[in-house]
């Protein structure tokens, strides 16, 4: 066979179209049967979603002291496919991390593309890793942004602010009930970067900014939250009690301007800390409220008018049988006034008013004073109580309610009631929380005072304030006298309930919430000692927590700069004129 | 005249050579100014990464020092100071106060009647 040219021409020809076809069909399949598979390809190499961080809000109390900061710190990752040798890495940053260069080495022998080193190295630490890497030319570690949360004030306060978890999760109080608020809205833009892992900006793509969180302000005043927790824990070393709750409220606009618990917590190591520390017992905790509840039923039947407070009650002489039981005051008493049952705390008096009233309008009234519902301020886990409806109640609760048995209340609670009483019968919602800002400081919510309900009338409550002012002037607390000031309050003292049944012989709930200056209450203060141990008798309220309660407010209206109401005659003369000096309260 | 000996003249035309070079300046500059351009951007783009990272950088430090000067002017730490240092800072006690005029509160938000009778003698 003879190749002319025409043949060869023709085999050129075809094998040329045959190969561009050839091409041609591995482009098409490239560039378009392929084409997503390789452009997500293309883009896993080289895109990469790039995260904003946003900064979680920080916590101040009423006058913008700091309560809980952010901390910078960087989270230091390793890349195994880019380490070529773990050991001089390892080496080379083990000291800086404080880490054991052998343990090092082998966690950073891996293929996997991100382990995580070490969390919560500083700023400085990063920028001497970055640099002993850079003189080795070593590859394969990176940084990421994170931060820790710092709480500057330690223990003070630590159970209402309360402290996040490693996500940045809030654990407990605050920083859990504002989670949502607080912790902001991380960002992110959409990133090429060239073969050395460098950002190529002209290519960015899509980008969403980082929204920061909000910054919260408290009611709390840190100066009051100092004399609230020192009090405590000078009360604590003294009695020793199991735990122990304080409160200060305002009573005009429901603000909490202290309140604590113990025993307490480092916020800045929570790890540290039972539950039984970081427990908020003025909204999780439950008690008997003892005497300091006779303020509902005698509220009540002077609200009802059934009684006024100069009707005489006859109290038996400290035995009163009713339902087969006997009920006994601690002290025998005759005849008193309803003004007196409540001065002199006379449980047979306060039963047998409750009687007079019966037991739907007092059960009426323990709910209109907040008892057996959650007050609804802004702290975790509150819980309501234990208030059982008329129908569940044996016939002894008529007169074991009113003296605060048989019913559970938070502390929290009863510091509300008794500011109702102080501040004409409004039952006010508790406020922890006065401004949400957002980081440039423009409000995002204000928390303004709430009336929940007139539980009583004016008339009536300063009926009750002119006795609890008799409870401390005359009566069982003297102890809770502040000279130069008429201080209002009413002790309690409840038998601890036995969790096998019954009652503990011996061992109290102590408690005194009372008001200062009693015509013009600027402050309500709740002090309440569980199981506390007095050297050389029992632990009544009056006894125990009135003198604490006693040292509370006498330093707290110096701080508040609260004028002296009472004349306090003195020998210090100014200028050698004899003048009257006020307010002879020793601070110490 | 023979017909091969006829004078052929070949000019050379400017106009339509001017066009070429023209349009394969114009090409070139475009080019050029392209990758120029492009150059350029990278090069804004690298200014504005370095100053991203510098002001992130500022931003974290500002916290640092924030977060410490919150932990250093805490009252905590304030206190132990007072403590360690002996200073000898103590509350005044309030029978040191004495009080010459009618309480603030009652008078704060009220317009207060003043004289000066008197007051430059």
């Amino acid at each position: 066979m003879r190749w002319d040219g025409q043949a060869r021409a023709v085999t050129i020809y075809v094998g040329l179209v045959g190969l561009f076809s050839v091409y041609s069909s591995r482009l098409i399949d490239l560039q378009i049967v392929k084409h997503d598979e390789y452009t997500a390809l293309a883009a896993e190499k080289h895109n990469h979603k790039q995260t904003i961080y946003a900064r979680r809000g920080i916590i101040q109390d009423v006058n913008n002291e700091s309560l809980a900061e952010n901390v910078p710190v960087r989270r230091v990752v390793a890349d195994g496919s880019h380490i070529k040798d773990p050991v001089a890495v390892a080496e080379a940053i083990a000291s800086l991390l404080e880490m054991d260069p052998h343990q090092l080495a082998d966690r950073l022998n891996t293929q996997s593309k991100y382990v995580v080193i070490k969390s919560g190295v500083s700023e400085q630490t990063a920028d001497q890793i970055r640099k002993a890497l850079q003189v080795a030319n070593l590859r394969g570690i990176s940084f990421e942004r994170d931060f820790v949360r710092s709480y500057p004030n330690g223990q003070m306060l630590s159970q209402v602010i309360g402290f996040i978890d490693h996500e940045h999760k809030g654990m407990m109080g605050i920083e859990r009930s504002m989670q949502d608020f607080m912790q902001g809205t991380n960002g992110y833009r959409y990133i090429e970067h060239d073969r050395t892992g460098r950002e190529l900006v002209p290519y960015r793509g899509l980008e969403t900014p980082a929204k920061d969180g909000c910054n919260v302000k408290l009611t709390v005043d840190l100066g009051l939250q100092d004399i609230l927790e020192s009090e405590l824990d000078a009360a604590c070393a003294e009695f020793k009690p199991q735990n122990a709750t304080a409160i200060m409220m305002r009573p005009q606009t429901g603000e909490i301007l202290a309140m604590t618990s113990r025993p307490t917590f480092d916020a800045n190591n929570p790890g540290d800390a039972t539950p039984d520390q970081t427990k908020n017992r003025s909204v999780v905790d439950m008690v008997e409220p003892g005497s300091t509840f006779k303020i509902v039923t005698t509220s009540a039947v002077l609200e009802e008018k059934l009684v006024t407070p100069d009707t005489p009650i006859f109290c038996e002489n400290g035995r009163f049988r009713y339902a087969g039981r006997i009920l006994k005051d601690a002290h025998p008493l005759g005849v008193l006034t309803v003004h007196g049952i409540l001065q002199r705390s006379s449980n047979i008096g306060v039963a047998k008013l409750a009687l007079q009233l019966g037991e739907t309008k007092l059960y009426g009234y323990i709910r209109r004073f907040g008892f057996g519902q959650k007050t609804g301020i802004l702290l975790s886990g509150e819980i309501a109580g234990l208030v059982n409806p008329p129908h569940r109640w044996s016939k002894l609760d008529i007169t074991r309610i009113p003296m605060g048995h048989s019913v559970a209340v938070t502390p929290l609670q009863i510091v509300a009631a008794m500011s109702s009483i102080a501040n004409g019968g409004k039952l006010m919602k508790p406020l922890i929380i006065s401004q949400i800002t957002d980081k440039d400081g423009r409000p995002v919510a204000t928390f303004t005072p709430e009336v929940v309900r007139q539980v009583a009338s004016r008339e009536t409550t300063q009926k009750i304030t002119s006795a609890l002012k008799d409870v401390v002037g005359v009566g069982m607390a003297k102890k809770a006298a502040v000279p130069g000031f008429q201080v209002a309050g009413k002790t309690g003292t409840a038998q601890k309930v036995d969790p096998k049944g019954g009652y503990m012989q011996g061992h109290y709930v102590a408690s005194f919430v009372g008001f200062i200056p009693a015509d013009d209450p600027k402050c309500t203060v709740l002090v309440l000692l569980d199981d506390p141990i007095r050297k050389g008798g029992l632990a009544f309220g009056g006894a125990v927590a009135a003198p604490v309660f006693g040292r509370i407010v006498a330093r707290a209206a110096q701080y508040m700069d609260l004028c002296p109401t009472e004349q306090i005659p003195s020998s210090r003369t100014l200028n050698g004129s004899k003048k009257t000096v006020l307010a002879q309260w020793n601070y110490d | 005249m023979n017909r091969n000996r006829r004078k052929i003249t070949y000019s050379i035309k400017f106009a339509s050579i001017s066009k070429v070079v023209v349009c394969t300046a114009l090409l070139a500059s475009v080019g050029l100014t392209y990758v120029y351009l492009k150059n350029q951007l990278h090069q804004y783009g690298g200014i504005q990464r370095r100053l991203e990272k510098e002001f992130a950088e500022l931003r974290t430090n500002n916290e640092v020092v924030h977060a410490q000067l919150a932990s250093l002017s805490s009252r905590v730490v304030l206190e132990k100071k007072l403590a360690k240092n002996s200073l000898g800072l103590v509350p005044i006690a309030s029978d040191r106060i004495v009080r010459l005029n009618q309480h603030p509160d009652t008078v704060r938000d009220a317009l207060r009647v003043v004289s000066s009778r008197g007051f430059n003698q």
